[in-house]
């Protein structure tokens, strides 16, 4: 051991020493006020540390973590042992999630640009610009929003936009992560999101991972998975994918296929069902419908007979999904004899690959058809199970419904008898809220980034947690003419500076996770709600305040849309005496607990597609319950775990197995649809030759915002890299670890080669992650998406890759020769 | 804070401290005069030149199987790392260090520590081969792991260094002002010399020989490894403790 590493040691061992003597003074964690925290809630150790529940602040999974807080600051995370989710355990980020609040760099304090820099401003002025920006057009104003914005803040800003504005301009990040799974939900069941659940990983026999890297983006499901067999049990491990990755260690079966031929491999799944006879004639009879695209190219599209079903797979013989997927006749076959096995339990899942896809819902749909077609449903470990990747899409923008079509718990703005509900709901007059939808996001940045005389409707754009500098598809056209477009404005709210911070007009400082209260909803339909545990840094705030102060700032303006039809103010809020609270004032916001009154007032949405929530109370004293949560005569609340099934579902009708009760054709039926394989948009060529896919890595979450700032994931996966196939690498002369040029006809980033790593694509595919904004793969990207969720493909692309010109080497001298 | 209760370990430690040094003597004592931990110098195999230990013969090893002598006797010796008789300090002069020296790859007490040494990055295959039953190379250790059936190891545990060769761009945030919860030091006892309850759930960490084991840091080992069933007198720290057993609490 060296002298400096024991003199640090030393100084560690002090410093600890001195820490543990404080606490020993009585020192105790700041005190939050009654609606956040309540003191008896936490749990408090020997060691001060108060610790208190919360969902994971990163991905789809759900896990809840415990939270331990002293001095007002975390100082510790465990695995929650009662979360059934996670079950105590938690992967890197999760163990690490506390430390994403306190990197230096936090925002602190309101900014307006003025000549090129952001200038610190009140938070008087900035709730005055943004009033300002919206009187200029109220139509022309946009909100781009997250599937991490919590329930609450997900519904607050609907009302607002939909209900307050009469403008229908707003739509989520998810939109780029999950709407072809939406899209594939609604067009098979007729109804969003899964049937089954996370139980269904520990009963299945097998599970298919279709374009899916768990190992590395669901870690704690995989590992639900996969210790299974450290338990003794046997499972069968089916990697369908387009690299090697860690997933595909565990698994017995990786079938490569070629980019956007996964629609082929599951059209050669049903085609030799039917061929071999091994179709569930009787689940098919009683509960399925045959079904394909309309000319109109409508969501629902045209029955079909089972004849026209049959002669349409015809074609998917083996040896043609070879040939159009390059997975080898056998291993087509070795699927269709799982799926043709009855006596097995088979869940599949699926996340980005299938969604991000030009073909998305297509793909969504036949994943969900080969399940039905076999009868491989709706008994425990018998799921097609969809996965997301944002802690609350579900949750926020696919129940409470954030998009630019769509008003809350499933409905849309195109149905007069829903927008009249919510009318009704929010008390608002008649006609308020617009029928014609607004921009879905891709169109919304496209609006923003044409001027407005040609015909650009979209002049300002509030973005709120989330970074669409870094990962909009094609930024070169969907922000940059924008950014330089003076008459266009981009406001940010968010916790650290971003790609999007760095071209914002306005920023304003965000509370995150346990710095304000909060409800997510993850991808097994669970709802979860946490408390505020300490306070946010600087003069940050909660994204609900920023909202409702904008809205009382129109108010106080006169502006009509912010009183509902009493003329009161549309967030208007009261204490337990029934007393308004001006929740708008930042010191008066946690008097009462604005979370819980925003959620109680979306609660009644939640019936019509019988996704029934519980109050917040009970939320509040459970780790998440799955919908529909259904009263049960004792007063308790019951979960559900699988939908549609009798033995699960309470609203399957009595004497039916199953019964998909919002089916698209009102008889009980889900649709098995057919949807042909055919060549996606842009293939690699002479001139680029390389299939791009991007996508995550186990360290960082999404544009690394927050796990770049945390040492231990930063130093684990310090930057982006490009994946090559080691074959490609010896081809073009390209060393491990050398710098290229990855290059698409959209735009071009550098970055290192990384040889036999993490995973590896076969020969003429590349692989690079997104989350680093110094090399923003996202203006390689394509942005053309699928024609039913609008959802843009970032999974494949044509790129070629170039080797770097060698710096021109350092000028030295010219040596004098000596004389002879 | 040992010194109340160290009497009562003297004879038992004294006892193995003689057997030990008998037993290390007898081997020791049979081989070469000890070593200055200079390379033995035999011109014949010209070492002075490599600076390396000359590789014995077969030959030479039948006729006198220590060639190596009191070096590899020592270096075996160290290999094996401190035997379960071996003397544990008890004066808790070295646990300051030995939690500083532990809580360096940890964010806070309780969270997964980060990996000291390059892994393969496409499975975890390969980090049982050393950590399923744990062992010592000179000074480095690897800890068995202290939760078993839990297959994914990558998950938790990252490189402390980045594997991507060339590293070209820098890591780019700046620093993160979090400070973690300080290890514990002492688990409390009901009177001076009781047995110590554990100063920390044990949840993930249910085999306590991985730390507490004869391959522990020095202040953290048992002086009794060959007890095997460690709660049976040391109760577990039941502060933090989530047992679904205590029903769906708020917390």
């Amino acid at each position: 051991m060296s002298t400096d590493r024991r003199t640090f040691l030393k100084l560690s061992a002090m410093a600890a020493a001195s820490a543990a003597a404080a606490r020993a003074t009585g020192s105790q964690a700041a005190g939050i006020s009654a609606a956040g925290i309540s003191e008896d809630q936490a749990r408090r150790t020997g060691d001060g540390v108060a610790w208190n529940k919360a969902p994971c602040r990163f991905c789809g999974t759900g896990c809840h973590v415990q939270v331990g807080t002293r001095g007002g600051k975390v100082v510790a995370i465990a695995g929650d042992q009662q979360a059934e989710v996670n079950k105590g355990l938690l992967c890197v980020k999760g163990y690490h999630v506390g430390l994403a609040l306190y990197g230096e760099d936090r925002l602190r304090t309101p900014m307006l640009r003025n000549g090129g820099e952001l200038v610190p401003i009140s938070w008087e002025e900035a709730i005055g610009v943004i009033a300002d920006r919206i009187e200029l057009d109220p139509a022309g104003f946009a909100i781009y929003g997250s599937g991490q914005w919590t329930i609450p803040e997900g519904y607050a800003n609907l009302k607002f936009m939909k209900g307050g504005l009469s403008n229908n301009h707003i739509d989520p990040n998810a939109r780029l992560c999950m709407a072809s799974a939406v899209t594939g939900f609604l067009a098979t069941y007729g109804v969003d999101e899964p049937a089954g659940c996370y139980d269904d990983l520990d009963a299945a026999d097998v599970v298919i991972l279709w374009g899916n890297n768990p190992a590395e983006m669901h870690p704690v499901l995989f590992s639900r998975l996969i210790d299974r067999r450290s338990r003794g049990e046997e499972i069968t491990l089916i990697d369908i994918g387009t690299r090697r990755t860690r997933s595909t260690a565990h698994a017995q079966h990786y079938l490569e296929f070629k980019p956007h031929s996964d629609l082929a491999i599951a059209n050669g799944i049903a085609h030799l069902l039917l061929k071999n006879g091994t179709w569930d004639r009787d689940f098919v009879a009683r509960n399925c419908a045959f079904r394909r695209d309309d000319e109109k190219g409508t969501l629902n599209g045209e029955a079909m007979s089972f004849e026209d079903y049959v002669a349409a797979l015809e074609s998917y013989t083996p040896a043609e999904v070879e040939r159009i997927s390059g997975v080898p006749a056998e291993k087509i076959r070795l699927l269709a004899d799982l799926f043709g096995d009855r006596s097995l339990r088979i869940t599949s899942l699926w996340c980005m690959g299938a969604n991000q896809h030009t073909r998305g819902t297509a793909i969504n749909s036949l994943i969900h058809g080969v399940h039905l077609l076999s009868g491989h449903f709706g008994r425990p470990g018998d799921a097609p199970t969809s996965l997301t990747g944002q802690p609350s899409a579900c949750g926020t923008v696919r129940e409470v419904g954030t998009l630019a079509h769509t008003l809350p718990g499933g409905r849309v703005v195109t149905n007069d008898k829903h927008r009249q509900y919510t009318e009704e709901q929010w008390r608002l007059p008649a006609g308020r809220i617009n029928p014609k939808p607004g921009h879905h996001t891709v169109a919304m940045f496209e609006a923003w980034s044409k001027p407005k005389k040609e015909g650009g409707d979209i002049h300002t754009i509030w973005v709120q947690v989330t970074n669409p500098g870094q990962t909009l598809p094609n930024r070169n056209l969907l922000l940059e003419p924008g950014v330089k477009d003076p008459d266009k404005f981009l406001i940010c709210s968010d916790v650290y500076p971003t790609a999007t911070t760095a071209i914002a007009d306005l920023v304003l400082p965000s509370a995150m996770w346990v710095e304000k209260n909060g409800m997510y909803g993850n991808s097994e339909r669970r709802t979860q709600q946490w408390f505020k545990q300490v306070e946010p840094p600087g003069q940050a705030r909660d994204d609900v305040w920023q909202l409702i102060a904008v809205a009382r700032e129109l108010y106080d303006r006169g502006h009509a849309g912010m009183k509902d039809k009493d003329g009161r103010f549309l967030f208007h809020m009261a204490d337990a005496q029934g007393r308004e609270v001006p929740v708008w004032r930042w010191e008066r916001y946690y008097d009462i607990n604005v979370d819980r009154a925003l959620f109680e007032e979306y609660r009644p949405f939640s019936r019509l597609k019988h996704k029934d929530l519980a109050p917040y109370d009970v939320y509040a004293q459970a780790r998440g319950l799955r919908w529909p949560v259904v009263e049960q005569p004792d007063g308790t609340w019951r979960e559900t775990r699988f939908r549609f099934a009798a033995f699960d579902d309470p609203y399957v009708a009595k004497g039916r197995e199953i019964e998909f009760y919002h089916s698209t054709t009102d008889d009980g039926r889900a649709q098995i649809w057919f949807r042909p394989y055919g060549d996606p948009p842009e293939m690699p060529d002479t001139d680029f030759p390389f299939w791009l896919c991007t996508g995550r890595v186990l360290e960082h979450w999404h544009s690394g915002t927050m796990t770049r700032r945390i040492p231990q994931l930063r130093e684990a996966m310090p930057q982006a890299y490009v994946e090559m196939n080691r074959a490609d690498a010896k081809r073009l002369g390209i060393q491990n670890g050398e710098q290229v040029r990855v290059e698409s006809r959209r735009g071009a980033v550098e970055v290192p080669v990384w040889l036999g790593g993490r995973g590896e694509p076969p020969p003429g595919s590349v692989f690079v992650p997104f989350f680093d904004e110094r090399t923003p793969i996202n203006l390689v990207t394509l942005h053309l998406f699928d024609p039913f969720s609008k959802q843009p493909d970032y999974k494949k692309c044509a790129v070629k890759i170039s080797r770097l010109p060698p710096s021109p080497p350092p000028q030295r001298p010219t040596p004098q020769r000596q004389g002879a | 804070m040992h010194a109340s209760h160290s009497n009562a370990h003297a004879a038992p430690l004294f006892l193995a401290v003689v057997v030990t040094l008998a037993i290390a003597g007898f081997l020791v004592g049979t081989g070469e005069p000890p070593s200055t931990g200079t390379p033995l110098v035999l011109a014949e195999h010209g070492g002075e030149e490599t600076g390396s230990r000359p590789v014995p013969g077969y030959l030479s090893l039948r006729d006198t199987p220590r060639t190596g002598g009191a070096q590899l006797e020592a270096d075996l010796l160290r290999l094996r790392g401190p035997g379960r008789l071996d003397p544990v300090d008890l004066s808790g002069s070295s646990k300051p260090l030995d939690l500083a020296d532990r809580a360096l790859n940890r964010a806070y007490a309780g969270a997964p520590p980060t990996i000291p040494h390059p892994i393969r990055q496409d499975s975890a295959a390969e980090c049982m081969a050393c950590h399923e039953e744990g062992l010592r190379l000179r000074e480095a250790v690897a800890a068995p792991v202290p939760h078993e059936d839990f297959a994914s190891c990558t998950q938790c545990h990252v490189v402390q260094e980045a594997p991507i060769p060339g590293a070209l761009i820098g890591h780019g945030t700046g620093h993160n002002a979090f400070v973690g919860l300080e290890s514990p030091v002492q688990g409390p006892r009901a009177w001076s010399i009781a047995p110590p309850v554990t100063p920390h759930p044990i949840f993930m960490r249910e085999q306590c020989l991985s730390c507490h084991g004869p391959n522990g840091r020095d202040a953290l080992r048992s002086t009794h490894p060959e007890r095997e069933s460690c709660t049976q007198c040391h109760a577990i720290q039941n502060e933090l403790a989530q047992s679904p057993l205590q029903g769906r609490s708020a917390l």
